[in-house]
């Protein structure tokens, strides 16, 4: 095992929209969402995708999760091409990689109980004892930095805060190595965001995971992410290691980019 | 079971006028049809042509038919006939439509489209109309009835099925459950199906009087409830060669008709002002 172990890998990856057709005999338009992207993540890094809405990022981030299948082109999770699994040995690696909303309000089943969401992931892909189920949630609540009674309160008695370190929970009870977050902040307050960031730092420090994090925040990514890639239409324009990309960016897109965040 | 949600339920429900009066009446209708099974005042089929049209007395409350038989106990004896019918189509309504909206909104694609026209379809007949040319074909009596009825609510469970669950579809939670490895199958009982089943139960108390109506309409025309079987609509038809002697034969049975129908429709609207989540949750 090298320090530089590649862990997911994107191949010329490409997915494509047809639009409803708008006449009979026009031919539908095709959106392409994602075109022709490649990249590699270093096994315990941070992996930041920055892009406006509209860029193609949560497509990317679908597509890693093997939610969508690509027009064309492969990723390799482990050097594992994930679409040419059947669907029991993709479910057997789902284990390995799981994702965080950027929603909390809308990414938590109003009607189950915390323990039962949080749970879900273990039901499908281990087979645990009642106990054992209980015990992991309970374990995996507190890392987040909830408590024990939580486990038996429904998602609307928590703050958008609180429901996005349950959302985080539920990604981390199969202990995956991959974590797809897709703008885990955005829908939370400034204050929070912070909160939730350090949470995510600090539980890659204890669990050694490797995050993909979905943001057009450059901010955020700039806190979280050791290497970025830039999205633009659907294809990357630029991609290097954060430090280099926000002190030195040199297409005109990132610039734009850079240019455009706010400054206190 | 009594957890805070549903007390602040039950506090909201009281307090809900339309909710409460459907309530009763449906109540009433219930209770009528369950004492009904076993006692009446007067047999409601054993004739006695020496007393016909009499009026109506401390013996019988309502009067008496053309045949002599105590009208409050054929009413009575008739709820039985309504409510079967009604949880007998409206139960065919849901197990059917329910399923295939189900299915149409998880495969997508052709099979929705399929299913989507097939309803379409079956929505260009009026409901009335369909049941009369079934009940035609496949001959008259309760049972077919009931059938016929059923079957003319199963494009009405479906579409509203297959829209709410495509809002539901349409959620983070089903996302991330996908992503938990979760199949389309069980995302379907587990999410979508609890997700929407206020939703079709509203529909179903709604569906439930249109069953009442639609029961009455056939057997008024002689397709539904045969003879000696107490039904509303056939009281009514065989009410209207009197209705110049007796005029009071088709107010009674078309009182009962409306005060379970009107019921029914309460208790629907009030329960989808009581499960409109827009309402419901606070954020």
């Amino acid at each position: 095992m090298t320090n530089n172990e590649t862990i997911v890998e994107a191949k010329s990856l490409s997915k494509f929209y047809r639009l409803p057709k708008e006449s009979l005999f026009k031919k539908p338009e095709v959106i392409k969402a994602v075109n022709d992207v490649n990249f590699k993540i270093i096994k315990g890094k941070s992996f930041g995708v920055v892009g406006e809405s509209g860029s193609g990022k949560s497509t990317l981030a679908r597509c890693i999760m093997g939610l969508e299948r690509p027009t064309a082109g492969e990723v390799k999770i482990n050097s594992v091409d994930i679409f040419s699994l059947s669907a029991n040995e993709l479910r057997n690696m789902r284990k390995q990689f799981q994702m965080v909303f950027q929603d909390p309000f809308g990414s938590l089943n109003p009607r189950k109980k915390i323990l039962s969401i949080i749970a879900e992931p273990l039901d499908v892909l281990e087979k645990v004892k009642k106990n054992d189920r209980r015990s992991r949630v309970i374990d995996t609540l507190k890392s987040v930095g909830l408590k024990e009674t939580d486990i038996e309160k429904f998602p609307h008695e928590f703050s958008g805060g609180q429901r996005q370190r349950i959302a985080i929970a539920r990604a981390l009870i199969t202990k995956p190595k991959i974590i797809v977050a897709d703008e885990p902040v955005s829908a939370l307050d400034v204050s929070v965001q912070a909160q939730v960031l350090n949470l995510l730092q600090d539980l890659q420090d204890s669990f050694g995971v490797t995050y993909i994090l979905i943001s057009h925040d450059l901010a955020v990514v700039k806190f979280v992410c050791d290497d970025v890639i830039v999205m633009n239409e659907g294809k990357i324009v630029e991609s290097g290691s954060a430090k280099e990309i926000f002190t030195n960016p040199k297409h005109e897109y990132t610039k734009t980019l850079l240019e455009a965040v706010p400054r206190f | 079971m009594f957890n805070k949600k549903n007390i602040e339920f039950l506090k909201r429900a009281i307090k809900h006028r339309s909710f409460i009066v459907g309530g009763s009446m449906t109540l009433l209708l219930i209770f009528c049809a369950f004492i009904s099974l076993f006692w009446t005042p007067w047999d409601p089929i054993k004739q006695n042509l020496l007393i016909r049209h009499s009026p109506p007395s401390w013996e019988h409350l309502l009067g008496t038919d053309q045949f002599g038989r105590d009208i409050f106990s054929v009413i009575m004896a008739g709820s039985q006939n309504s409510i079967s019918v009604g949880l007998v189509s409206v139960s065919i309504g849901i197990i059917f439509g329910v399923s295939i909206g189900l299915l149409a909104s998880t495969k997508r694609g052709w099979v929705e489209e399929l299913i989507m026209r097939l309803c379409d379809f079956m929505y260009a007949f009026p409901a009335i109309l369909l049941a009369i040319m079934l009940v035609a074909t496949i001959g008259q009596g309760s049972i077919n009835a009931m059938v016929a009825i059923g079957i003319f609510s199963i494009p009405v469970f479906a579409r509203l099925t297959r829209g709410a669950a495509n809002a539901i579809w349409a959620r983070e939670y089903i996302l991330a459950s996908r992503s938990a490895g979760k199949g389309l199958f069980r995302i379907t009982i587990e999410h979508v199906l609890p997700n929407i089943l206020s939703v079709i139960i509203v529909q179903a108390t709604i569906q439930f009087a249109l069953a009442i109506l639609a029961e009455a309409a056939l057997s008024f025309l002689g397709l539904g409830a045969q003879p000696p079987t107490p039904s509303w609509g056939r009281m009514l038809s065989e009410a209207r060669s009197m209705i110049y002697l007796n005029p009071w034969l088709a107010v009674y049975p078309g009182i009962a008709i409306a005060i379970s129908v009107l019921g029914l429709n309460l208790l629907g609207d009030g329960l989808r002002d009581l499960v409109d989540p827009r309402l419901a949750r606070k954020r």
